[in-house]
């Protein structure tokens, strides 16, 4: 019986959230959000949501956001500008999360996943891991489309808008002493794979041999992340960094949702796929997570690891084939 | 952080807020009025337990049986539910299941489908929907199986069919059961009872009554499987291209 009541606790917390909710921003006010973290799960959801906003006769709805990063990823789409919320404690929303499933309520969680075992009822698990994520094919914007928003088959995505402001995308190459169309940008953090990490000595020896190349490096990293070594640190507004990477180059990134959002770059992009997986089967983030598969993108020159990272001697070599001297 | 940042909005009018007042006390009854079913869900699972544990020699062996619950009469999803159910036995390590269903279909032709079922238990649609609303609660036990493709409110596992061409017998099987890797399946034979000839679905060994076509109608759901597949061909995915605005 405990448990019962100590769920039935959930319930009521959950409600508390959403009156919150309902008396700051009105009865018409729609509550839509995404796993917390997932910064390629926000850019996702951006793509979709004015169709599904649309077909669904919305009024007025409100985009849960973690902060202002997430915020800034969701209103790259002109559509969701003004439409995101940040509230003081995001972790009270998985309350709301949990009202939702017990009660017929308007908080739309718009990707199809199971990501708590206490809340396994949904057939694409993920926490514990489900064997559907990958399956023939089934890639993650799948789950979203047709999973989370219950779209139609033939439903475009919304395109973002990227601001190519010449005077900051040189003040940012200025400020790294970077050179125009001759500069790499690494991306070697991801939130959800962080146990899947490569060797550094595959940074490093695509990093030193970029340079003897004559190439520039940088590192793409928060000011709480460690640059790689002889790697500049660069943090470049999401809003800038299709324009930056337009006049970099290139871009060389472990799989993470940075990948989504510079998917649609003219410059060479190099995502690595680790084999080890925390939220879904080992060995299928190409099919589940790939951006070419996804359709984001078809120029994306995307790699799968072996188990433990085994071949990334291999992989070092082929990329440095595609950056020429 | 700014209040642009933010996205604050002015305070409600007086109207506004008789509204919001008045939908959260719909929310409210609805709340309780859950809470209550799910109250009554744990009691039905608890007195069911026990009741078929004294069935048992060994009343530890309760602890290896599934308890699948079949909340419809809806045929596709419960013939999925006894095709797999061995699988899904051996898979999580189960030596028998508890059935529970309102089905007649169900109760008539489980045993075609396995020897493993320790008990089939007429659950009323009532029942069925007081279970579900303490598993809509939390994930209360790692033995019961809600084998329905859209139950509980909020599974919606039909949106995903057809999508790369997955069939409902595969998501059914991955997704509800947790099997895999996935084989399928045919139909078993159909025994009549009393005889030990098998009948096959195109021959006609004796006069079928209405109850041996009722069986054979719904052993048919292994073939509309197969259908399925093939109508559903896996899709090319969408591309786009972002646009780049100049700088403002």
């Amino acid at each position: 019986m405990f448990p019962v009541l100590r769920n039935g606790l959930v319930e009521i917390c959950g409600y508390r959230e959403y009156a919150k909710f309902k008396r700051k921003f009105g009865v018409n006010c729609v509550i839509c959000a995404c796993a917390w973290e997932g910064t390629g799960d926000y850019y996702i959801c951006g793509m979709y949501m004015k169709q599904w906003v649309r077909i669904n006769n919305v009024s007025d709805y409100k985009f849960i956001c973690l902060d202002s990063a997430k915020q800034r990823i969701v209103e790259l789409f002109d559509s969701n500008t003004g439409k995101t919320y940040i509230p003081d404690s995001i972790n009270d929303y998985w309350y709301v999360r949990w009202l939702a499933v017990f009660c017929n309520i308007d908080f739309y969680w718009l990707q199809y996943n199971s990501d708590d075992p206490d809340l396994a009822r949904g057939v694409i698990q993920q926490v514990p891991v489900g064997y559907l994520p990958g399956y023939k094919g089934l890639e993650i914007v799948d789950t979203f489309v047709y999973g989370g928003f219950n779209l139609p088959r033939d439903i475009k995505p919304e395109i973002p808008e990227f601001d190519a402001d010449s005077k900051i995308i040189d003040e940012l190459f200025e400020k790294t002493k970077a050179q125009f169309y001759k500069t790499v940008l690494i991306s070697p953090f991801t939130s959800s794979l962080t146990e899947s990490s490569p060797p550094s000595e595959l940074w490093q020896i695509i990093i030193n041999e970029l340079i003897n190349r004559g190439y520039s490096v940088l590192t793409n990293c928060a000011a709480n992340e460690e640059p790689l070594p002889n790697a500049k640190p660069i943090l470049v507004p999401y809003r800038h960094i299709v324009p930056f990477l337009d006049a970099a180059g290139g871009f060389i990134g472990l799989r993470s949702g940075l990948c989504d959002i510079i998917s649609t770059t003219k410059a060479k992009k190099i995502i690595l796929h680790p084999y080890e997986a925390k939220y879904w089967p080992d060995g299928t983030s190409l099919k589940f997570t790939g951006l070419n598969h996804m359709g984001l993108c078809d120029d994306a020159i995307e790699f799968e690891a072996a188990p433990a990272w085994g071949n990334w001697e291999q992989i070092a070599s082929d990329i440095l084939r595609v950056f020429s001297q | 952080m700014s209040d642009e940042q933010k996205n604050e909005r002015p305070p409600l009018s007086k109207e506004e807020k008789r509204k919001v007042e008045k939908h959260l006390k719909e929310v409210r009854k609805q709340l309780r009025k859950n809470l209550v079913k799910a109250y009554h869900g744990w009691w039905y699972w608890r007195t069911t337990l026990k009741k078929y544990k004294k069935l048992y020699k060994n009343k530890n062996d309760i602890n290896r049986t599934a308890v699948v619950l079949m909340p419809e009469v809806n045929d596709r999803d419960n013939y999925f539910a006894l095709r797999y159910l061995e699988q899904m036995l051996k898979q999580h390590k189960f030596i028998k299941a508890i059935i529970l269903t309102d089905s007649e279909m169900v109760e008539k032709s489980a045993s075609l489908f396995s020897k493993n079922i320790h008990a089939i238990v007429r659950c009323p649609r009532k029942n069925a929907e007081e279970l579900m609303q303490f598993y809509c609660l939390y994930n209360f036990d790692k033995r019961f199986f809600c084998a329905s493709l859209d139950e509980p409110y909020g599974r919606n596992g039909s949106r995903i069919v057809g999508t790369r061409g997955i069939t409902a017998e595969e998501i059914f099987v991955i997704g509800v059961y947790r099997v895999y890797p996935y084989t399928r399946l045919s139909a078993p034979d159909y025994k009549k009872p009393k005889t030990s000839q098998i009948i096959l679905r195109s021959v006609e060994q004796e006069p079928l009554t209405d109850d041996d076509m009722k069986i054979l109608e719904f052993l048919k759901q292994g073939e509309t499987a197969d259908d399925e597949a093939a109508k559903n061909p896996p899709e090319e995915p969408i591309s786009y291209t972002a646009k780049i605005v100049s700088g403002s």
